[in-house]
């Protein structure tokens, strides 16, 4: 003891051991809101329901991403203190999933969807945090014409706030779980679940299928629609009293094939420093539309090589199954429209052909052929689209724009560009239509430059197709897509600038093109459904996410002041 | 002889001055161990980007500022307290005495030394803060680089310079003050209670001014709660003139005492 005594930094290295112990615990310890499953909360019969996992975590892997390092580059103090207004909203310390139970009534009586949100917080002062400074009816619980009640269910107090008489909101915690809805019943179905009860939706063998073939458990956020109860909340739907539009809408979703779907699933996570999204829909057995869709063959990604190099996006479908899908949605149509005693497509046909000389399925349907591509392309000063589509009949679909420029007596001019006759179409307002044909393939657009350029592109230019940028990009596509999207991202963080100024922090847009990896996106048929793919810089749910997050910080301030 | 002297005294306040230099740090310290506990503060960090370093170094070198003008002059109460009042407790000051040296040159290097000590250990410490959370937002944040912000760097370390000669003035006058106290008092515990007490005295009547000179100049005026550093700490040399002439004359004072004072 009497030399420990006169060592006294041994003391000293104790302390920092059980400190840093005590850091490293806190590092290695999952808060709940890291691996949560928020499906053991909601009802084995929810129609489906979308989960954002631990809102820091992919606020964190925004800021790492590499489309944000890039933003940051151009919007240096404005992104930073964006983010941190994210991170003092409240809202980040939590897992998130609004999910639809069903339908319900209103005090009127009246149909509703019955939604119910789950916010599963790290801790207890997370909550209260949240729930202060961003559940605006609970903030304003004690002022004028609100009214409040309370309800012990279950173990929690159950709270159902009504402002004058209208809008409900109820929600209730238990632990460090708030439960948020439009309705009380929606929520007692939840407690339900979580006093054991009622069966959770991990014990729906629809969702234990989609889950399992998500493959991945540290996604970012993961949606789910159960196909079987979704059929169940449209066929249940009251026909008595109910508005003209739900009778025809059941009739679509059965004609379509969508009472085929047994689940559909979402999963959007970060994968080097970008965003994978997959969207899967299991539907082994497909009929109406959803056949004719599922039958449509895969694109040949020919008409790629009509698009220039440099082009910012380029969108590429096989159009070889468009006839009898039109076919099917007509025969759809008809049928509801029949029922509900109102116009057809039939009319909108001759509608269409009265108003521009065109039989749209003779002269337009019938000549087209197996592929299409819309492509974004550099323009002096800007950005201008062109169409290129594959045709069956080059003669009936010239006619066809023949017939469009007769009828509304707009000047057709001719001009020759190597070899090839552009023809001029007048518009209205000066902006008219360029179009020329190429080894049986429609080029179309509005400057005629653009037109010029994919000639060139098809006469051996540089093309889109054969370029680097797209090889590299779509190295992931597996199987043989009906459908693909390239995007070169070069407006990308303009883009994103756009989309969070009004956050409280001004972006500017730089006029710079990103030196972002492109995007693409792919789509194609399975067996068992349709399966889609993409990859991006920050996808759709994070962009979200961060939109979120600035509503979430401005309404914070707006309530400060 | 004078060699010696001076090499006695820095042998035996080394480790001493090193505690105390990681003590000036403190802030440092607590910011440390709560960025890596809540997850919050980690967030704030790892969102900095280049352009908002500057933020993260104008907040340091204010908190630290504010740490040494405050809680730091205690701390440095402490430090100075045990310079002469301790040699006198334990006697060993007499064999000093047997040296050939004058006794007033015995209490000049002790002074010397310990009044050196005490403006390195505090006015380094803002320059050593500003260093380490450079380092550190460079490590940490995805968006900082040490050489994006070596900018923001400069401009702290260029401007925190001010805040340096202004403390380090300042912890003369109390190392001065308790100097004195620990000639006075020979029980270390008087020494430390009248340097706290003329600490908290100093601070009652010239506090605000010590804000005012240092750091509300910057605060003032931005509009924000945003720190501008072109106003930190700007150098007045009427104040940093009369608290170095304060410090002399508490010198003077403790030499004064120190040769009337009857030793046994």
């Amino acid at each position: 003891m009497e030399r420990l005594r006169r060592k006294p930094y041994l003391f000293g290295i104790a302390a920092a051991v059980v400190v840093l112990g005590l850091a490293a615990m806190q590092f290695a310890r999952p808060s709940r809101a890291e691996n949560p499953r928020l499906e053991k909360y909601l009802p084995a019969d929810s129609v489906g329901f979308i989960q954002v996992n631990d809102l820091r975590a992919q606020a964190l892997k925004i800021i790492e991403s590499e489309a944000w390092r890039e933003f940051t580059k151009q919007n240096q103090s404005s992104s930073s203190l964006f983010m941190m207004m994210a991170n003092h909203a409240g809202a980040l310390d939590a897992s998130y999933a609004v999910a639809l139970l069903g339908a319900g009534q209103d005090a009127e009586g009246r149909r509703r969807p019955d939604v119910v949100m789950i916010a599963e917080f790290n801790s207890w002062s997370a909550r209260r945090t949240f729930e202060n400074r961003v559940l605006r009816f609970v903030r304003e619980a004690g002022e004028k014409g609100v009214t409040k009640k309370e309800e012990k269910y279950e173990g929690a107090t159950l709270n159902l706030l009504t402002r004058e008489g209208r809008g409900a909101f109820a929600y209730a915690q238990s632990g460090n779980t708030l439960y948020m809805s439009n309705s009380t019943g929606a929520i007692k179905r939840a407690l339900d679940v979580k006093a054991g009860k009622a069966q959770s939706l991990e014990t729906n063998a629809a969702f234990a299928q989609a889950r399992s073939r998500s493959g991945a458990q540290a996604e970012g956020a993961f949606g789910f629609l159960d196909g079987a109860a979704l059929k169940r909340l449209v066929d249940e739907a009251p026909a008595a009293g109910a508005p003209d539009g739900a009778a025809a809408f059941r009739e679509l979703f059965h004609g379509v094939g969508a009472d085929g779907v047994q689940s559909a699933s979402f999963t959007s996570a970060f994968d080097d420093g970008r965003v994978v999204e997959r969207f899967v829909v299991n539907a082994p057995e497909k009929g109406g539309v959803l056949a004719a869709v599922a039958a449509n063959p895969p694109t040949p990604q020919a008409l790629l090589a009509f698009v220039p190099e440099d082009a910012t996006a380029a969108f590429d479908a096989s159009i070889a199954g468009a006839p009898n899908t039109f076919e099917e949605l007509f025969t759809l149509f008809s049928r509801v429209a029949e029922q509900n005693g109102k116009r057809g497509p039939a009319d909108a046909l001759s509608e269409f052909a009265s108003k521009t000389g065109v039989d749209l399925r003779a002269d337009i349907l019938a000549s087209l052929g197996t592929e299409v591509c819309l492509a974004q392309l550099r323009n002096e000063g800007g950005h201008g689209g062109v169409v290129i589509l594959n045709l069956k009949d080059e003669a009936a679909f010239a006619g066809a724009l023949a017939k469009f420029a007769g009828h509304h007596k707009r000047a057709v001019s001719e001009r020759d560009y190597k070899g090839v006759t552009v023809r001029s179409i007048a518009g209205e307002k000066g902006r008219g239509i360029e179009y020329a044909f190429v080894g049986g393939n429609l080029i179309a657009s509005g400057e005629g430059a653009l037109v010029e350029r994919v000639i060139d592109t098809a006469r051996g230019g540089r093309s889109l197709g054969a370029g680097e940028a797209y090889r590299a990009a779509s190295a992931n596509l597996t199987g043989q897509p009906q459908f693909v999207y390239y995007n070169s991202n070069a407006d990308y963080l303009n883009r994103l600038g756009g989309m969070l100024n009004g956050s409280g922090q001004e972006f500017k847009p730089s006029g710079e093109g990103a030196s972002l990896r492109p995007s693409f996106a792919y789509g194609l048929s399975r067996p068992e459904g349709f399966y889609v793919e993409s990859r991006t810089p920050l996808g759709i749910f994070p962009r979200l996410l961060a939109g979120i997050s600035s509503r979430l910080a401005e309404k914070q301030e707006k309530g400060a002041e | 002889m004078l060699k010696a002297m001076l090499w006695k005294e820095w042998r035996e306040t080394r480790w001493k001055w090193l505690a105390f230099a990681f003590a000036f740090h403190l802030p440092l310290l607590f910011t440390g161990v709560s960025v890596l506990l809540r997850d919050t503060w980690r967030f704030d960090l790892y969102a900095l980007s280049d352009g908002a370093a500057a933020m993260g170094l104008e907040l340091a070198v204010v908190v630290q500022t504010v740490f040494l003008i405050t809680a730091g002059l205690f701390l440095l109460a402490f430090f100075a307290v045990g310079s002469v009042g301790a040699e006198l407790e334990n006697q060993s000051i007499f064999f000093l005495f047997e040296r050939p040296v004058r006794r007033w040159q015995i209490l000049l290097f002790k002074y010397g030394v310990g009044a050196v000590q005490a403006m390195t250990c505090v006015a380094l410490s803002i320059l050593t803060t500003i260093t380490l959370v450079y380092f550190v937002m460079a490590a940490v944040a995805t968006n900082v680089t040490l050489a994006g912000s070596r900018e923001a760097f400069s401009y702290a370390v260029s401007n925190g310079a001010r805040g340096m000669v202004w403390t380090a003035f300042i912890s003369l006058m109390v190392y001065s003050a308790t100097f004195l106290f620990s000639v006075l008092f020979e029980k270390w515990w008087i020494a430390v209670i009248a340097g706290g007490l003329s600490v908290a005295v100093m601070f009652y009547y010239f506090g605000e001014m010590l804000f005012e000179w240092i750091i509300e100049r910057a605060t003032r005026n931005t509009g924000s709660d945003e720190v501008n550093l072109d106003f930190y700490g700007r150098l007045d040399p009427v104040p940093l003139l009369v608290m170095l002439l304060v410090s002399a004359a508490l010198y003077f004072a403790a030499q004064y005492a120190f040769s009337r004072k009857e030793m046994k």
